[in-house]
């Protein structure tokens, strides 16, 4: 159904609708900007990257055909180039232990009225689940990238193995291989910190 | 790990099977060795449920709220793109003097103002009017100034002219001076015997002793070209250096 809808907003975008543009960036931009945080683990740099995914969109949709496959597979595809393409540009300055970035998220989260107003659980519960979050994404940040990028994009963005082998460019096999070896990096990173927490 | 079968499954068959295990699409015939495999084993068990746990607590994690700002900048930094995309193709599509006339409106466009214009045609009228009644037709002059040959033989033709002005000019300046050292020849020759008259003098006031101590005054006399007299005088005061 929202393949469908995105399909129809793609050709009314490619007869030069404004508004169907519009459409399409507020209907994928969250979770754009989510696959690419998840990746860089930097909120600056997810938002520079999700404005370059679709500035790249917007200049290449003319190449993109309905019958071709799933329009989410196709963004997420040219998502995933420019996360190797800032990787691999990345790599001599890159810190996979961001304190600040953690900091930043924390604080850009929730405002003071919502906090005040929030509903939901006290105070300690919040602190723990966002120690869990940052520890988790911590230790994802620290999984080797093809293995990382294989299991975001399972366990986070729901692609089944067939999507997943079509972003990525591999076979199945490998794409089923990767998220498995990725999600015992991930465990043994996991447990690690957790002995280390209980050792403190 | 080991490699010795636990209900049928080996270790490295076990881990291989963890994905589509954790992801419910283990084909069914194999769920039950895997299962018993995963209890009975010392090493596979605690690392299913180590797996097991990290897969939760990531798929546990929080979609994050992107930047409010987000959609705009890419909303903006798109429409900019198309403008200037629109304005490349439009401008490809154009001959190059169009392209030049567009590049120049900007230049040119408050000079184009109303009132400016109204300026600019008062004064190309005045001197339009000027020029008639001096007798200089427009014709002449475009046609002085679109044949490239007429133009160079101008220029060429004032080049030469000042050139003979100038010399002719040195060559009477040299004649002037030339005449003028003849004439200054001419009377140097002809004063030598008053001249030295004049110094015979001065050697014999100069012997005479000077008792009085008293200022004397000395007159010296020198012929001008035009033949007057200029008389020199000035007092000398004894003991003192001239």
């Amino acid at each position: 159904m929202e393949e469908q809808q995105t399909g129809a907003l793609v050709r009314r975008c490619l007869a030069g609708d404004a508004t169907a543009w519009e459409e399409i960036v507020r209907l994928h931009n969250r979770r754009i900007y989510n696959l690419c945080y998840r990746f860089t683990n930097s909120p600056d740099d997810a938002q520079d990257l999700t404005q370059d995914v679709f500035i790249r969109v917007y200049k290449t949709m003319g190449s993109y055909h309905v019958e071709k496959g799933a329009f989410t597979t196709w963004l997420t595809t040219l998502t995933r180039n420019l996360l190797v393409d800032h990787f691999r540009r990345s790599k001599q300055d890159r810190v996979t232990d961001s304190i600040d970035a953690g900091l930043r998220e924390e604080d850009d989260s929730l405002s003071l009225g919502d906090r005040l107003e929030d509903p939901g659980p006290n105070a300690d519960d919040r602190l723990a689940s966002k120690e869990t979050q940052k520890m988790v994404q911590a230790a994802l940040a620290r999984v080797s990238p093809d293995l990382r990028e294989a299991v975001i994009l399972r366990d986070l963005q729901d692609m089944d193995y067939k999507e997943i082998a079509v972003v990525l460019r591999v076979p199945e096999g490998t794409v089923k291989s990767r998220i498995n070896r990725g999600r015992m990096e991930l465990a043994r990173l996991l447990s690690r910190n957790k002995r280390q927490a209980g050792n403190e | 790990m080991n490699n010795d079968p636990k209900h049928g499954m080996e270790c490295s068959e076990f881990e291989a099977l963890l994905a589509e295990a954790l992801d419910d699409s283990l084909a069914a015939g194999k769920r039950p060795a895997f299962d018993a495999h995963g209890l009975s084993c010392e090493v596979c068990g605690p690392m299913w449920a180590e797996v097991r746990d990290g897969m939760m607590m990531v798929q546990g994690l929080a979609e994050l709220e992107p930047p409010k700002n987000l959609v705009h900048n890419i909303l903006a930094a798109t429409s900019r793109k198309e403008a200037s995309a629109e304005a490349v193709a439009e401008e490809a599509k154009l001959g190059w003097l169009e392209r030049l006339q567009r590049r120049m409106r900007p230049a040119l466009g408050g000079l184009m103002h109303s009132r400016f214009a109204m300026s600019f045609a008062m004064a190309f009228f005045s001197l339009s009017i000027t020029l008639t009644l001096a007798g200089v037709r427009v014709t002449d002059v475009a046609n002085m100034v679109s044949h490239p040959t007429t133009l160079r033989k101008n220029v060429v033709m004032g080049y030469t002219h000042v050139e003979a002005r100038v010399t002719s000019y040195y060559e009477n300046l040299r004649l002037v001076y030339q005449v003028q050292a003849r004439v200054r020849e001419l009377k140097k020759s002809a004063t030598p015997a008053a001249g030295s008259g004049g110094n015979e003098k001065q050697q014999n006031r100069k012997s005479v002793p000077n008792d009085g101590g008293r200022p004397q005054q000395y007159e010296n006399y020198s012929r001008e070209r035009d033949g007057s007299v200029i008389v020199q005088t000035y007092m000398r005061h004894q003991g003192a250096q001239i």
